[in-house]
């Protein structure tokens, strides 16, 4: 069995506005292993990146972390991701765990180039001379595909395409070689041949370096390309877990099936596609009492109004939130 | 042979980037370049393109909302290329938008029945008392409740708002609607019920659709023919299945392949072009593609090649097509 790395156990994050708290994250738990991709797979307000900046700590007021832990075994003594003081996580942070976001425009300094931001880095964490630094820089970009790398290092981001830019923020991301990568939609920006290419590249390096990665996305697709393990999150929870070839091939909970069955496939022409009614719900509008996909669902009996399900086993290795999925395990033995 | 709704022949629309701060000269940036197709009554062609290949140019030059540079349009027969406002303002009636986000696209303050009510006031159609009775009709066709009529968009959830925007569109019953990503903004549970919507009103009503997405497989759901856009030109058209069974231009396989797909049984399948889209500078003779293709050769630097007929109903732009 691989080595645990990050292990979240029971993170609950709300949102205190003026007069209600509204709750993002509802107890979430996993754990992923050295050398893995976590695919989180979720739709907007489902939870899946509020869940990803817990991990740094990086969800500012109203926002707060209310309950949980994040045990982060890496090279150094295991600490708690959520507890450690500011100070200890500035070394972790863009050392050991780095992070990617959508927006590579918003994560990068206009005005100072590409090739410093990098160098920042390797220099922080890693206590370089600047000649060290840069000579790693311009590897870096050269690793990350950027042609002229050592040319390039001196232009600053907006005068880099918007893949350009993804890669840039990439490649300092890696610089310090992280053991984990939380990567937040890190190409729904991009145009799809460039999003083919960068996925290509973050596939790499979970092999070459043995990095693992959180991968979040709204995109099934690009979960099903890069991730060894999904989990899908629904209403601020994780309504079902497993490695990827179950998720998508054996799905059990009720939302998964119908959004796997809800996007169009390029070789099938079906007259109609499948719907999933209503839309999801927004954050604190869900109902405590029952399963939070209820009013959706196409296969809801009477006990999905009454009480919520938790998190079950209902396969080997597969787990999944839904009342109609356990007994179907448990009536098949 | 239905009849066609719209064609257009050679479409050009370019903008002219402002001169530098140090007298740089204007540069010309063509947005579409040569474009020509027909549309034909009940059908769905949809256009396909990475951002900046020039689409939704395509779509606002269609409706004469940007001013082509050269070209002719033609709408039921009848050349609207240079029709003035009053002349078009019959033809507009008939040809019909709907955007990528549909709250940006209205008027905050109004409320859904006014939303609806505007385009039939615009055109003199119907009394104020008849037109709420049609909104409502309009409203329940999309799949949301007359009761719904008096509030503002901004009370919708995204996908209810791009009904409302639906039901817009088809206040004055067009003959042609233009989708431009109209799914693009949506969550994927709620994609899957606006393309069936989109279906189910096409069957009911024959219209046509110009359905415009970066999203290959959902332009193929939608679809009867797709036309492949890149920086600016119609590089390949034909009927769906064709163009996605047996793709003849290099790019349009490039795009085919890089869509991640749903299954992981099918990993790695995608192909990585290794540079990114060319500038346009630079590439004033030969083919667009070829600074990113991998079976350039000579004659592609050389000679421009135009978009020819490979086999009956499917054109490409290729030399070795």
């Amino acid at each position: 069995m691989s080595e645990t790395l990050l292990e979240v156990e029971n993170l609950h994050a709300q949102f205190s506005l003026e007069n209600e708290c509204v709750p993002a994250v509802n107890g979430v738990s996993f754990s992923i292993s050295k050398g893995e991709v976590l695919g989180i797979v979720g739709e907007s307000g489902s939870g899946k990146s509020v869940t990803a900046l817990s991990l740094l700590q990086l969800i500012d007021p109203p926002g707060e972390i209310i309950a949980g832990k994040a045990m982060f075994y890496g090279e150094d003594a295991p600490v708690d991701l959520l507890q450690i003081s500011s100070k200890e996580l500035q070394k972790i942070a863009g050392s050991r765990i780095s992070m990617i976001f959508q927006d590579a425009m918003a994560s990068l300094n206009p005005v100072l180039t590409v090739g410093f931001q990098i160098a920042e880095t390797l220099r922080v964490h890693r206590g370089l001379s600047r000649k060290a630094a840069k000579e790693k820089t311009v590897y870096l970009l050269e690793r990350v595909g950027i042609a002229n790398a050592a040319q390039r290092s001196r232009n600053y981001p907006h005068e880099f395409s918007g893949g350009m830019r993804q890669r840039v923020l990439i490649a300092m991301a890696i610089a310090c070689r992280p053991e984990l990568l939380i990567a937040d939609e890190p190409t729904t920006a991009l145009d799809v041949t460039i999003q083919a290419q960068i996925l290509h590249l973050l596939r790499e390096f979970t092999r070459d370096f043995g990095m693992s990665i959180i991968l979040i996305s709204h995109d099934l697709g690009v979960i099903a390309q890069l991730a060894d393990q999904v989990a899908v999150m629904y209403a601020g929870r994780i309504v079902e877990s497993g490695p990827v070839d179950l998720i998508f091939h054996n799905p059990q909970h009720p939302y998964t099936q119908a959004l796997a069955a809800s996007i169009p496939r390029l070789h099938e022409y079906p007259k109609r596609l499948v719907t999933i009614d209503g839309s999801p719900p927004r954050a604190g509008t869900d109902d405590f009492g029952r399963c939070s996909f209820y009013p959706r669902c196409s296969q809801r009996i009477d006990i999905c109004a009454e009480k919520r399900p938790r998190l079950t086993q209902i396969l080997p290795k597969q787990f999944a939130s839904c009342w109609v999925a356990q007994q179907g395990a448990f009536a098949d033995g | 042979m239905a009849e066609t709704v719209l064609e257009i022949r050679d479409l050009t629309k370019s903008f002219a980037s402002r001169p530098g701060m140090l007298g740089r000269p204007k540069v010309k940036n063509i947005a579409v370049d040569n474009v020509s197709f027909a549309v034909s009554s009940a059908e769905t062609l949809g256009i396909v393109g990475e951002s900046g290949c020039g689409k939704s140019t395509l779509a606002l030059t269609i409706m004469r909302l940007y001013e082509p540079d050269a070209g002719k349009i033609y709408f039921d027969g009848n050349d609207i290329t240079r029709l003035n406002m009053r002349e078009l303002k019959p033809v507009r009636r008939n040809m019909q938008l709907i955007f990528q986000d549909p709250l940006a696209a209205f008027d905050p303050r109004l409320r859904v029945d006014q939303i609806i009510g505007e385009p039939l006031e615009i055109h003199g159609v119907g009394t104020l008392r008849s037109n709420r009775d049609y909104a409502a009709s309009l409203l329940r066709k999309v799949g949301l409740y007359a009761e719904d009529m008096h509030r503002l968009p901004s009370e919708f959830s995204g996908g209810q708002q791009q009904r409302i925007g639906i039901a817009r569109a088809l206040a004055l019953k067009p003959r042609l609607l233009i989708c431009d990503e109209p799914v693009s903004a949506l969550d994927v549970s709620v994609q899957a019920q606006i393309l069936n919507l989109l279906r189910d009103l096409q069957d009911e009503l024959g219209f046509s659709y110009i359905f415009i997405s970066h999203n290959i497989a959902i332009t193929a759901f939608m679809s009867n023919r797709i036309g492949v856009m890149y920086l600016g030109k119609l590089v390949e058209i034909g009927e769906t299945e064709s163009i996605i069974r047996n793709p003849l231009h290099p790019y349009t396989e490039e795009l085919l392949a890089a869509i991640p797909d749903p299954d992981p049984s099918y990993r790695d399948n995608n192909i990585c072009s290794s540079s990114a889209p060319a500038e346009l500078e630079g590439l004033s003779t030969g083919c667009v593609f070829r600074m990113r293709c991998p079976i350039a050769q000579e004659i592609c630097a050389a000679e421009e090649p135009p978009l020819r007929t490979v086999h009956s109903g499917h054109q490409t732009a290729c030399h070795f097509a």
